[in-house]
């Protein structure tokens, strides 16, 4: 930090990857269209006589929904995906997720020490090596080979 | 005679089915409010002068549907699928980022499934016993929020932060509703509701404008994203009870009980509630997950239908809870075909048999097209999904809808008031560990909690 003046091309929001340029495009666009849908929908229909109002307000939200999918089919065919899909899992990343639901290595551990065989096994069927490889060796959930699959991805 | 009682129950399966099928879509568009979509629908059906048998069962099938349908977009890009999928967003995005969002959404199925199973048989046995019972606890219902807003926060990983931080958070709440009052005439929910939602969202965009904290959220590469291989899971129709663990299905099952009869609370508010303690009480991450996602699903489908039968069952009609106010109230009151007083609606026209028939094929009809999509489709959406579209498109989209469903609800006061939510709770998510799931329950919590410390307070000048 401090000497790298420059910017970076990405941020981080709610999860994933984004350039920031292209969020904001993005959600001018979304609010701008979904909000505009909107409010043409309700005065078209709030001045249809003998309609309900709780049903000229429900069909103006259907019409806000088309300019919301409208603004999410631009928006996802100018701007493409920052995300690269990985062939194995990182376990560096392990971490990073932990802290995100609060918790730390150490008590991962201890949980996965303990846990269920039912749950040890979805988590085989699901490959998520870099959770097993983290079992202890004293726990009677260990297996060397999940360290290795791991490596091997 | 047999040939009308044989088209009553035709006529009922092509609307549990229809309805299923057209809420299935409506669930997966991120953020459609149930209330917005399920009431206008409805109400058309009632004045079309439908049977009541028809319409039970038609109810039946979009609850169902849209409470496996809203598992979709909550699992693929952690945008809730509803109202009811908010409480889910925090532990779908986890499993996003541990390459198991098709997992988190078969959970969900699943324990949607078992809920609905469990929800009709306990709603109208308890409906029909301990009615009389419930309605004694209603006078308690803040004190019992209050109670659980304080277990989950300790439950959460900011501890005693996270305890201090309710009362702060109950004020910040009841201000904004004084606000709403005084502007637009009424109190509000949708806003507050989404505002929290995306108030993780907000606050890191938020962030990025100070130079000073820009950095911590500056990436050099993209994201990369892994996703798990996929199991067979058998059969047209996969069994529920064997996409979790037998602990997790008996979990599901007792928690989805308990919310089948709590029918003077919020769905939403059991939801969290609920899931937090089921989550909460996992140490470890994958059964953390797994678990708070297939326990959320399913008590927010038991306590939609426990709220939509008990006040038919035992309250012969009068609309005394959550749902029979809000997305089923055009089978409550519909003028001029039902009317609440004098007493004249759904409950009238059904018998006991009448609920547990047509109860059924409502469930079958609704989940017959949403149930197998939602397992055998989960990964290959997703896939399709991460390769194809931009996460800006998806929150560009979703703010869309959050700016118009608070527009909705309190003009461009709703707007502000999500927005202002979302900067003060997303930081309290962010940067302490005080969970989106904490800030809802201080919702519900907040009205009572604020009047009781006020009436304290208000007495020492």
């Amino acid at each position: 930090m401090g000497l790298n003046k420059e910017v970076k091309p990405y941020v981080e929001v709610w999860g994933d990857t984004v350039s920031l340029n292209h969020l904001l495009i993005s959600s001018a666009l979304g609010v701008v269209l979904t909000l505009g849908m909107y409010l043409i929908g309700r005065s078209i229909f709030l001045n249809i006589p003998n309609l309900e109002p709780g049903l000229a307000k429900g069909y103006s939200l259907l019409v806000g929904i088309v300019g919301c999918l409208t603004a999410g089919i631009i928006s996802a065919v100018k701007f493409k995906p920052k995300r690269i899909i990985e062939e194995k899992f990182e376990s560096s990343s392990i971490e990073d997720i932990l802290a995100a639901a609060g918790m730390t290595v150490e008590e991962e551990i201890e949980g996965l020490r303990t846990l269920d065989s039912d749950l040890i096994k979805e988590m085989e069927e699901f490959e998520l090596y870099g959770l097993l490889a983290l079992i202890p060796e004293d726990s009677p959930n260990y297996k060397p080979e999940y360290k290795t699959k791991l490596k091997e991805g | 005679m047999e040939s009308i009682l044989l088209s009553v129950y035709v006529q009922a399966f092509i609307a549990a089915v229809g309805g299923g099928i057209l809420f299935t879509i409506i669930g997966i568009i991120p953020g459609t409010d149930e209330t917005a979509t399920m009431a206008p629908i409805t109400l058309i059906l009632v004045l079309m002068g439908l049977p009541g048998p028809v319409l039970f069962a038609w109810f039946m099938g979009i609850i169902v549907a849209m409470q496996i349908s809203h598992t979709v977009p909550t699992a693929m890009a952690a945008l809730p699928g509803s109202t009811m999928a908010v409480p889910m967003v925090l532990y779908s995005s986890l499993a996003k980022r541990l390459g198991i969002p098709h997992v988190a959404m078969r959970k969900m199925a699943a324990g949607s499934m078992i809920g609905t199973i469990c929800a009709l048989p306990v709603a109208l046995v308890f409906a029909l016993l301990l009615a009389p019972v419930g309605q004694k606890i209603s006078p308690y219902i803040g004190l019992v929020f209050t109670i659980g807003t304080i277990i989950v926060a300790y439950l959460s990983s900011a501890k005693w932060a996270a305890i201090i931080a309710i009362i702060p958070f109950a004020f910040l709440i009841q201000g904004f509703q004084r606000l709403a009052v005084e502007g637009v005439g009424h109190t509000l929910f949708i806003s507050i509701f989404m505002g929290i939602t995306i108030g993780p969202m907000v606050s890191e965009i938020f962030t990025v404008f100070a130079p000073k904290l820009r950095d911590e959220l500056g990436r050099d590469k993209p994201n990369e994203i892994w996703l798990a291989p996929d199991v067979k899971s058998g059969g047209l129709i996969p069994n529920p009870f064997k996409l979790v663990t037998p602990k997790q299905a008996r979990q599901v099952a007792l928690f989805s009980s308990i919310g089948a009869c709590t029918f003077t609370f919020s769905p939403v508010g059991m939801t969290v509630m609920l899931g937090e303690i089921a989550g909460g009480r996992c140490k470890e991450l994958y059964q953390k997950i797994t678990s708070a996602l297939s326990v959320q699903d399913g008590v927010s489908n038991s306590t939609y239908i426990g709220e939509f039968i008990i006040p038919l069952v035992a309250f012969a009609g009068l609309p005394l809870s959550a749902v029979a106010a809000g997305p089923g109230a055009s089978l409550f009151n519909a003028p001029p075909r039902f009317s609440v007083d004098p007493l004249n609606n759904l409950a009238q026209l059904l018998t006991l048999s009448d609920y547990i028939v047509f109860g059924i094929i409502g469930i079958v009809g609704g989940a017959l097209f949403a149930f197998p999509i939602a397992v055998k489709k989960a990964r290959s959406w997703t896939e399709f999904m991460f390769r194809r579209i931009s996460h800006e498109a998806l929150i560009g989209a979703f703010l869309g809808l959050i700016f118009m469903l608070a527009f909705y609800e309190a003009g461009l006061l709703g707007i502000i008031i999500a927005l202002a939510i979302g900067i003060f709770g997303g930081y309290l998510h962010n940067r302490f560990g005080v969970h989106t799931g904490v800030q809802f329950m201080c919702y519900y919590a907040s009205s009572w909690l604020v009047a009781q410390l006020l009436s304290v307070v208000g007495k020492i000048v």
